[in-house]
């Protein structure tokens, strides 16, 4: 393959990672850090960090999963800020929304729960919330979790089992959860 | 034994209501824009046509910062079209090679255009700095860090240090005192780590001097990464917080530096290097590799002296390998030398 076409397929294959993952990214980062343009700027370094690995010669096998370990380790090294926004409050004052398509009433109480919910995560400790996050947001499993946040499999799973229990005790009976 | 079956039976409705409750969106317009960006970017930075290297480990701290958030300009474009393979040839370019100063003064002040805040600037410059260690790292093994190569690294070193700090001093003067103390956190962490790597190669060659017999090793290596670690101990006042947390992150900066240029000395396949010293220093560079991944995982969970911990233990087994490689050079020059008096009658 020459030069010329070899740069087109990677960029091609980059730009369908970012318009694939970048959402995922982005509210990954978002939740941990609470800051949205920050999260953003964070999102964009994740993928030219990318790039570089692979610009030096380094192969992405997966990208989902790579890029997702490059977030968090950038989290780690570059930005140590902790939260100082509640998950709602952001979600709230940001105007993001959530998704539903139910009637008014229905809406409202609906968003009710979720407002809970988030409520509940937030006062989660950080060492549940990230797992937590990973696993049913972004729907990765307990495997790719160990290898993004270098725990072991079964850690991930205890913590992903622990972090459920502890959610149902913050926000109490009355929940379906 | 694995546990993950107790656990396998997730409910489906906890999955939704919490997916649903953390629905956030990239707005399009913003998504757009970092796209083009990002399409930018990777135009000006073409892919080498080499064979690849077979691992993705995880791209950990090779700051620059928050960069690209504006447009890149177009002159840069068209410079980088210009020399673009030279340029990316220069990126693996050490002090002494002809491509060297294309690297420095023209891809790294061409990135450092793209960093347009403070903090990103800052950023960048300690990424920069990050990078002249490593590269003293490097030919330390390769017994190619001579005064003169010295003397560069230092001077681009200073400079480096010199621009975050002024990078700092403007977040301090808006008042971004969380950013500009990061910042300057991140410089006292480059001092540690200068200390210990420009320092430490000074430590390391006087010890292997000493003693020629391999038997000698174990004990330079390990006096080499305790004398390094315990002078970095003595300089600060271990009773203030902050500066732990620089000589943490010091000694983490120093430890990832010695690793990928032992990754990078390896690679070269020296001959010089005998087939057992070689996996020597593999098993001891997975060690650090491992170690510094652990610090890593310690620090996202909050735990600074786990972390810590781990760090010096990545720091002391990396620095091993530098004095493991200095006696096994040290020893077959010296074995040059006796065969050469020999055949010469001496």
């Amino acid at each position: 393959m020459d030069k010329t076409s070899k740069q087109q397929e990677e960029e091609k294959e980059f730009l369908a990672a970012y318009d694939e993952y970048s959402t995922s990214l982005f509210r990954f980062l978002t939740m941990k850090i609470a800051d949205r343009e920050v999260a953003r700027d964070l999102t964009q370094e994740t993928f030219t960090r990318a790039w570089d690995y692979r610009q030096g010669g380094g192969v992405i096998r997966e990208w989902k999963p790579f890029l997702f370990r490059t977030a968090y380790n950038l989290v780690v090294d570059v930005y140590r800020k902790k939260r100082s926004v509640s998950l709602d409050a952001l979600i709230d004052d940001q105007g993001f929304a959530v998704s539903d398509d139910s009637a008014d009433e229905k809406q409202a109480v609906v968003s009710a729960e979720m407002s809970l919910v988030r409520k509940g995560i937030d006062q989660l400790d950080e060492t549940y919330r990230d797992i937590i996050l990973l696993r049913y947001t972004e729907d990765l499993p307990p495997k790719e979790i160990a290898r993004i946040t270098g725990l072991s499999e079964n850690v991930v799973s205890v913590r992903i089992h622990r972090g459920i229990e502890k959610l149902k005790n913050i926000l109490g009976p009355n929940t379906n959860l | 034994m694995k546990f993950m079956h107790i656990f396998k039976k997730e409910d489906p409705e906890i999955a939704a209501k919490i997916k649903a409750a953390t629905s956030i969106r990239m707005d399009d317009a913003a998504r757009e824009k970092t796209r083009a960006l990002l399409s930018e970017y990777v135009k000006m930075r073409p892919i080498r046509v080499t064979e690849p290297a077979p691992d993705t480990t995880p791209a950990h701290s090779n700051a620059s910062g928050f960069f690209m958030r504006h447009s890149i300009p177009a002159f840069v474009a068209v410079l980088v079209v210009v020399v673009g393979g030279t340029a990316a040839a220069a990126e693996g370019a050490l002090p002494g090679d002809i491509l060297y100063p294309i690297k420095v003064h023209v891809n790294e002040e061409m990135r450092a255009t793209l960093a347009t805040s403070p903090k990103a600037k800052a950023d960048w410059a300690v990424g920069r700095a990050e990078r002249r260690l490593e590269e003293a790292a490097t030919l330390a093994l390769s017994g190619e860090l001579n005064e003169i190569t010295r003397a560069e690294i230092e001077t681009n070193l200073d400079a480096h240090v010199k621009s975050a700090g002024e990078s700092g001093q403007k977040l301090e003067d808006e008042n971004d005192v969380p950013d500009a103390r990061d910042v300057k956190a991140k410089i006292g962490a480059i001092k540690v780590a200068r200390e210990n790597i420009l320092e430490g190669v000074r430590a390391v060659k006087a010890i292997t001097r000493t003693g020629a017999a391999a038997d000698t090793a174990n004990t330079a290596m390990m006096m080499s990464a305790r004398f390094e670690v315990k002078a970095i101990a003595e300089d600060v006042n271990e009773k203030d917080a902050d500066q732990l947390e620089t000589v943490t992150r010091g000694h983490r900066t120093a430890a990832k530096a010695r690793i990928e240029a032992t990754k990078r000395f390896l690679d070269r396949s020296p001959k010089q290097l005998a087939t057992s010293t070689r996996a020597q220093a593999e098993t001891r560079l997975k060690a650090a590799a491992e170690e510094l991944s652990s610090g890593d995982a310690e620090v996202a969970r909050g735990n600074k002296e786990e972390a810590s911990s781990n760090f010096d233990a990545a720091l002391e087994t990396a620095t091993q390998i530098e004095a493991l490689i200095s006696v096994s050079s040290d020893t077959n020059e010296r074995e040059s030398e006796v065969e050469s008096k020999i055949e010469l009658g001496l």
